[in-house]
């Protein structure tokens, strides 16, 4: 089936990215899976769409991005638990330090200031491109990135990570 | 080098050091293929009940009933709500009766019958699996003897609601004979052996028994 052949490259070649995504935009490794996976899942339901899509990537990435907003929302209906559950060996403790430093200083950011630094500086969409999957107008981007941009450099931790990282 | 890039660099460099599993293409596949079945016999189910409705243009405008719908509950034999990531699980635990919302949907008509849809929303946070056997209706016309809906038609099926998600029940009543507006004092809704017992102000009855016709899923 030629749309399963499509569909099966475009996921090998982006889950890990669209993964990776998933857990600068605030998620745990497992819950990052998670959600590129129900994103994914619509994203066969719908492939001829996808397919069609001028921007395929900027599609995807809104379709994760909504999902994600749903799954937000929803975690604020949750209620605490008396017991934890135990510890997962895919829990997100595992991750470097580094993306730890850069993913607290990226919780200091506002859900929608937080999307458009991560489309734009690890999704590496254009200005343009990140209006278009958040729905805005590339003005919007551009003062929400610059306020972000203020924002995080004036993190002490980011900018003893970005000095250590100068080449 | 501007600061712009030095923060797209890091990004980067943290990124490259998230750990991301192989892609699970497979079971995207399997799992995109039946929410595609699903979302078609949904579509179908919609534009045919939408289509049934409109020629008899017999619309009563959904209410909640039993006071907000939500079932009051007295279950203590409920499963556990244990099951994996909403979109994909299979295997998801029964519906706990305090997690559904109970609701009269729209009523009108359906191939020759008087029709009502009860609607079952999961608002709980975990996705559930919801059985037509596990569902009784009956109701009680005044002046009338109580008369209970065959569920025979939907026994067998099983739907997995995700949170947000509605199953709706749509049973029907051989209306040949004019379909008359009854008072009906209650409606008596059995979900897994707990029972709540709803006022409804009248109902459109007909003249023979009440059968199921399907059992689909929608959001809420």
């Amino acid at each position: 089936m030629q749309v399963d052949e499509e569909y099966s490259a475009y996921v090998a070649a982006r889950w890990p990215g669209l993964v990776r995504t998933a857990v600068l935009l605030g998620c745990r490794v497992h819950e990052a899976e998670d959600l590129v996976q129900s994103t994914l899942v619509k994203c066969y339901v719908s492939w001829d769409k996808v397919a069609k899509a001028t921007n395929q990537d900027g599609y995807v990435y809104r379709i994760m991005l909504n999902t994600h907003r749903s799954n937000h929302r929803r975690s604020w209906r949750e209620q605490p638990s008396e017991h934890l559950p135990d510890a997962s060996p895919t829990d997100n403790s595992d991750v470097a330090g580094v993306v730890e430093t850069v993913r607290q200083a990226l919780d200091a950011l506002s859900v929608d200031s937080r999307a458009v630094v991560v489309l734009r500086f690890f999704a590496d969409f254009t200005d343009e491109q990140t209006a278009d999957v958040l729905g805005i107008p590339v003005g919007t981007v551009k003062s929400r990135l610059s306020r972000a941009l203020v924002r995080l450099s004036r993190d002490p931790q980011l900018a003893e990570l970005i000095r250590r990282s100068q080449p | 080098m501007t600061e712009q890039e030095d923060f797209q660099r890091l990004l980067h460099h943290a990124g490259a050091q998230i750990p991301a599993s192989n892609a699970p293409v497979e079971d995207l596949i399997r799992y995109g293929r039946r929410s595609k079945k699903r979302r078609n016999i949904l579509h179908a189910a919609s534009v045919a009940a939408a289509v049934a409705l409109i020629s008899v243009g017999a619309f009563v405008a959904p209410s909640p009933i039993g006071g907000g719908g939500k079932l009051a509950t007295q279950a203590t034999t409920a499963t556990s709500g244990l099951e994996g990531p909403p979109t994909t699980s299979t295997s998801a635990a029964s519906c706990l009766v305090e997690d559904l919302g109970v609701t009269r949907g729209v009523s009108g008509a359906w191939h020759g019958k008087l029709s009502q849809i009860i609607e079952f929303a999961n608002q709980g946070d975990r996705s559930c699996r919801f059985r037509g056997s596990d569902i009784g209706i009956r109701f009680k016309p005044v002046g009338r003897d109580p008369v209970s809906v065959d569920m025979t038609p939907v026994a067998n099926r099983t739907t997995v609601l995700r949170p947000g998600y509605s199953a709706h029940l749509l049973f029907g009543v051989p209306g040949a004979c004019g379909g008359i507006y009854a008072v009906v004092a209650h409606l008596d809704v059995t979900v897994t052996g707990h029972q709540l017992r709803m006022e409804v102000p009248e109902l459109r009855i007909g003249c023979g028994k009440p059968r199921a016709i399907d059992l689909f899923t929608a959001r809420s």
